[in-house]
């Protein structure tokens, strides 16, 4: 049976939709009063990308997830040589001018190492956990993965780049889930940050170990470890506000004007507010296409990269945005069925991770433009220009098709 | 790999939960916020901008520009826009005539180039429309005759390009015109986008208003008059000209004393009054034959030149001179063209000090002239119950009172126009920007101030004075006889008259049979070997003549010059009758603008400066003035740089 017969069907169509979608965002984002020649140009650029992303893609595809789980402990070690090579001679570029995040190469920028750090994270933890006998049930057990993902997070923390680190958490929670940990472990594994950002009100706070109190006695985990959560519960409360501190005052204006946006309207807080307004201008329908005034006007920052959604909000409206949010739920599910269907622990763990990895770009990105999630500055999935991340999407993708493909010829059937 | 249904419900519904959380909120701002968050982005790109109206024209009578305004350009080149910069580079350089390799450096080394200019329209005409390259127009006031007239016309504030001064400020409303306003979309850098702007309103702009000056007259005014101070050593001095049928000041020179330098830009022909000496001799022989209380052979004994005038029935006196010393008898004919003091002063004994007032204020004195001029003096003459024993004859001779050089200018004129004096002035039309005529100045009769025969006799008087052995006998002109009268006026200063200080004048019409030019020329204190109004300012009245009479163009009605005229003794006088000119006085709309005042103003220092002067600098800062003490100015109240309101008083304080 020719190889081709065999390709996800649902996934490329999906794909292909916001390849198509994206592209058409893309280049309205470049057509502005304001000369804007980033932007202008991006959409020719990102076809370019494109065409060598199908070959990467063509590439991945070639790998047999054997090789693939052998290959992830030396792609695992290069992402965190990169990481922190990064640290040392990495620069700012684009939208991220600002942190360390571009490796350069006799002046020319190569890539950003947080990209490709984030497919190897999902490779190595699908080995890690696909490995495992039996599902984590204790916290203990869950330390191997937390460092796997906590690792190259810290890496990425430091350049600083806190979207980035965010990601890996997303990716760790989500293959953590896929590989059978129980939902109120990860809670509780999650509880430690979620006390650290309920510190500032100790009102809140309060209340937070109250509640974990009351979920450690329902729940019952092994002793030590209750103690255990508790603790760094505790603790969190603690250095809340010495870590405040330690935060770099963009940071720091980028968490209080997620809260409040109007704390600074002229500067950290004009991103949240310009996108806010251009999508919430767009109404039902939006402004029309290429017409967004707001966007022609630059209004917008970073329109064909990181606030690329917003063009979309505030020229194609309401109808646009779910037209486009559909499309993403459509492929987080296809890729929910592949992993399912996978035939092997791996590769459904790997497939997962990838899903992980970009729900949490897109829940990320979205959450931001429209004012849910803090501005953090990472790239919404076949929208925004940008040629790092849009390799790894489609090594990724390849990788997804790769198990689909695996498991139709390999006859397990659906479930 | 399978997976319990229950996680992957679980995991269906925080999908699930994720996309309806962006999705929900996605709503909240579009659908249920969206008005709002429309709204906002529309003040954040819309901006509401006035458009400024072209000020109007000032125009001489005869359409020469005197003050326009035109629009000029500042150049911004942002290079990283440029779509060829080698080629633009080229233009840009052409256009604004700078050197090509100066502007291609500009271009490769800055993000924003700024050529300030200011360039006129044509010269950015081929820039308009290149990418990158940015034109800021602004209205700039242009002065295409330089300095000429620059005190009528007056200047405009730095800020607001309101008039400040001159007819400039007096006609402010008719120059502005009414800004326009529309609604520009702008950019986040504040550039602001022209084309899809609506526009709310259409500027208008400003009204073209025609001055009576004749540039060309004016000119030779001003000319004379720089030329004469640097003559004959004086510190200023004032030309006016008019017209006698119609009022219309034809030119309107000024010179003073600035500290140490010479200016043109005070308008002193309005705001500084002057005793005129002898010149004002005429006004008082007006009387004299108004009130018949002297006929053609009536004699006074001339004193042979001294004469002691009583002040008071104990024997005081004071002495009188006379310059020419007449021997014997002398009528007042003979008083006038040898400019007798003594004989004047003997015949002003035949009026009583109400007539003598009122013939003075027949002829306009003691109140403004009502030229449209934003400050104007109404000049000094006392009620004549203040009047004390010596008033009568102080007048006669041209003292105890002042006039400005229009007032002098304006009265000489009623004697030219048969005895009816009319209103100066300075504005002859208003146009709109279309050039319709929305005001025409009609001649302004304001009263008859002696009857067409006393009017002749006085004529007859001035054509002596230049005739052989007058005191203007410098002043002849050989084909078009000149009829006038000489002043030369000790000065008065710092409380008493200067021994050596004079103001030497010479107030004139021609020509002098059928009129059409009143003149009044005045020079303040002239150091030099020549100080006599006949040796100086009648010799200058005669060059500004010549020369007018020469150039091409002056307001010289040349159909009226026919053949040199014969000197005539008395000219037959025509009966009395009222004037043939209907009063139909055309208001100006001259509506007080306080947007043109402002209201606040720093009091000026004028510490040091005599109490005329300060008061002078006072007044036309805008306040009024009350005096306390005498001398020199100590100090003010308020202090100099506080601020006070327009009108507000400011007491000085002098030692």
């Amino acid at each position: 049976m020719p190889r081709s017969l065999g390709l996800d069907r649902p996934l490329l169509t999906v794909v292909a939709g916001l390849v198509l979608f994206g592209l058409v965002v893309l280049y309205s984002a470049g057509q502005t009063d304001v000369p804007n020649f980033a932007a202008r140009g991006a959409w020719e650029r990102q076809l370019v990308w494109l065409g060598i992303g199908a070959v990467v893609a063509a590439v991945a595809f070639r790998f047999s997830p054997r090789l693939l789980e052998w290959a992830s402990l030396p792609v695992y070690v290069t992402a965190l040589f990169l990481l922190a090579l990064t640290l040392v001679i990495g620069r700012g570029a684009g939208t991220a001018a600002s942190s360390k995040s571009w490796i350069y190469i006799g002046g020319h920028a190569i890539g950003q190492p947080a990209e490709f750090a984030k497919l190897a994270v999902a490779l190595m933890l699908a080995r890690h956990l696909s490995g495992l006998r039996e599902a984590p049930e204790t916290l203990r057990e869950l330390i191997p993965a937390c460092l796997i993902a906590g690792v190259p997070a810290l890496l990425v923390l430091a350049q600083p780049d806190l979207g980035s680190a965010l990601v890996f958490a997303g990716i760790l929670f989500a293959m953590l889930f896929w590989a059978g940990v129980h939902p109120m472990l990860l809670l509780l594994l999650a509880s430690p940050i979620a006390s650290l950002l309920l510190a500032f009100n100790w009102v809140t706070w309060v209340g937070w170990m109250a509640l974990l109190m009351v979920g450690l006695i329902a729940w019952r985990p092994y002793f030590w470890e209750g103690v255990a959560v508790f603790a760094a519960n505790s603790a969190m409360g603690f250095i809340a506000l010495p870590i405040w501190r330690k935060l770099e005052p963009y940071q720091q204006n980028r968490l209080l004007t997620f809260l409040n946006p109007e704390v600074d309207p002229q500067r950290a807080g004009y991103h949240a507010i310009q996108s806010k307004v251009a999508i919430g201008s767009g109404g039902w329908f939006g402004n029309g296409y290429l017409e967004g005034p707001q966007k022609r006007l630059a209004f917008l920052p970073e329109q064909h990269t990181d606030f690329i959604f917003a063009v979309l909000g505030e020229e194609l409206g309401f109808a646009g945005v779910v037209a486009a949010l559909v499309l993403f739920f459509i492929l987080f599910v296809v890729l929910v069925r592949i992993a399912r269907r996978a035939t092997d622990p791996y590769s459904s763990l790997m497939v997962f991770g990838v899903l992980g990895l970009l729900f949490t770009h897109v829940f990320e990105n979205v959450g931001m433009t429209v004012n849910v999630m803090p501005i953090t500055g990472i790239p919404l999935p076949f929208f925004s220009y940008g040629g790092s991340f849009l390799l790894i999407t489609a090594t990724c993708l390849g990788l997804a098709l790769r198990a689909a493909w695996d498991a139709r010829l390999g006859g397990y059937g659906d479930i | 790999m399978a997976k319990p249904a229950a996680r992957i419900g679980l995991l269906q519904a925080m999908l699930l939960l994720g996309a309806l959380a962006v999705v929900g909120r996605a709503g909240q701002l579009q659908l249920v916020e969206g008005a709002k968050w429309r709204a906002e982005a529309e003040q954040s790109r819309k901006e509401r901008v006035v458009l400024p109206a072209r000020r109007g024209g000032i125009y001489d009578r005869n359409g020469d520009a005197l003050a326009v305004t035109q629009e000029y350009f500042e150049v911004g080149v942002a290079p990283n826009e440029l779509r060829s910069p080698v080629r633009d580079a080229r233009t840009i350089a052409k256009a604004l005539k700078l050197p090509v390799a100066r502007v291609q450096r500009d271009i490769a080394t800055k993000k924003w180039v700024p050529y300030p200019g200011p360039y006129n329209g044509l010269e950015v005409q081929d820039l308009r429309g290149l990418r990158g390259v940015y034109l800021d127009g602004e209205y700039q006031r242009h002065y295409p005759a330089g300095p000429l007239a620059r005190a009528v016309i007056g200047g405009l504030t730095a800020d607001s390009g309101r008039g400040a001064s001159g007819i400039e400020l007096a006609l402010d409303a008719e120059l502005h015109g009414a800004p326009g306003e529309a609604v520009v979309l702008k950019d986040t850098r504040g550039r602001r986008y022209v084309s899809p702007s609506r526009l709310e309103r259409e500027p208008v702009p400003g009204r073209d208003i025609y001055l009576t000056i004749d540039a060309e007259l004016q000119e030779i005014a001003e000319r004379a008059l720089e030329d004469a101070t640097r003559e004959f050593e004086a510190r200023g001095g004032d030309i006016v000209i008019l017209d006698v049928h119609t009022g219309e000041l034809l030119a309107l020179a000024s010179r003073s004393r600035d500290g140490d330098r010479s200016v043109t830009n005070r308008a002193t022909f309005f705001t500084d009054p002057f005793e005129p000496g002898s010149t004002a001799k005429l006004f008082t022989a007006g009387a004299l034959l108004t009130h018949a209380r002297v006929d053609s052979t009536d004699e006074v004994f001339a004193e042979n030149g001294a004469w002691r005038f009583p002040t008071n029935s104990r024997g005081a006196f004071r002495t009188i001179n006379d310059v020419h010393k007449i021997q014997g008898n002398v009528t007042l004919a003979g008083a006038i063209k040898y400019s007798s003091n003594i004989a004047m002063a003997k015949f002003s004994e035949r009026l009583t000090p109400t007539e003598q007032f009122e013939a003075l204020r027949a002829f306009g004195f003691g109140s403004p002239a009502g030229v449209e001029f934003p400050s104007e003096a109404r000049g000094e003459l006392r009620m004549p119950h203040l009047w004390d024993s010596y008033a009568k004859a102080s007048v006669a001779m041209g003292y105890a009172f002042a006039v400005t050089p229009v007032q002098l200018a304006a009265a000489y004129g009623a004697i030219a126009n048969d005895g009816v004096l009319l209103t100066p002035t300075l504005v002859r039309e208003i146009r709109d920007p279309g050039g319709k005529v929305l005001y025409q100045h009609r001649p302004e009769p304001v009263r008859r101030a002696v009857s067409p025969a006393v009017a002749a006799r006085l004529r007859a008087y001035l054509q002596l004075v230049v005739g052989d052995g007058g005191t203007a006998e410098s002043a002849q002109l050989a084909n078009y006889p000149i009829a006038g009268k000489t002043g030369t006026a000790l000065r008065y200063d710092g409380g008493r008259y200067q021994d050596g200080h004079y103001t030497a004048s010479f107030a004139a019409i021609w020509p002098a049979d059928q009129p059409q030019l009143a003149m009044a020329v005045k020079l303040d204190d002239p150091r030099g070997s020549r100080y006599y109004g006949g040796t100086t300012a009648a010799p200058m009245t005669r060059a500004m003549l010549q020369e007018a009479l020469a150039s091409r163009r002056s307001a010289i009605d040349r159909r009226q010059l026919v053949g040199p005229a014969e000197p005539t003794e008395t000219a037959p006088a025509p009966e009395p009758e009222e004037p043939a000119v209907s009063r139909v006085v055309f208001g100006l709309p001259l509506q007080a603008d306080t947007a043109a005042r402002p209201g606040r103003r720093p009091v000026p220092n004028v510490a040091g400066n005599s109490l005329r002067k300060a008061a002078n600098t006072l007044h036309r800062r805008g306040f009024r003035v009350a005096v306390r003490g005498s001398g020199l100015v100590r100090r003010t109240t308020p202090v100099a740089g506080d601020s006070a309101g327009f009108g507000a008083i400011v007491t000085i304080w002098a030692e």
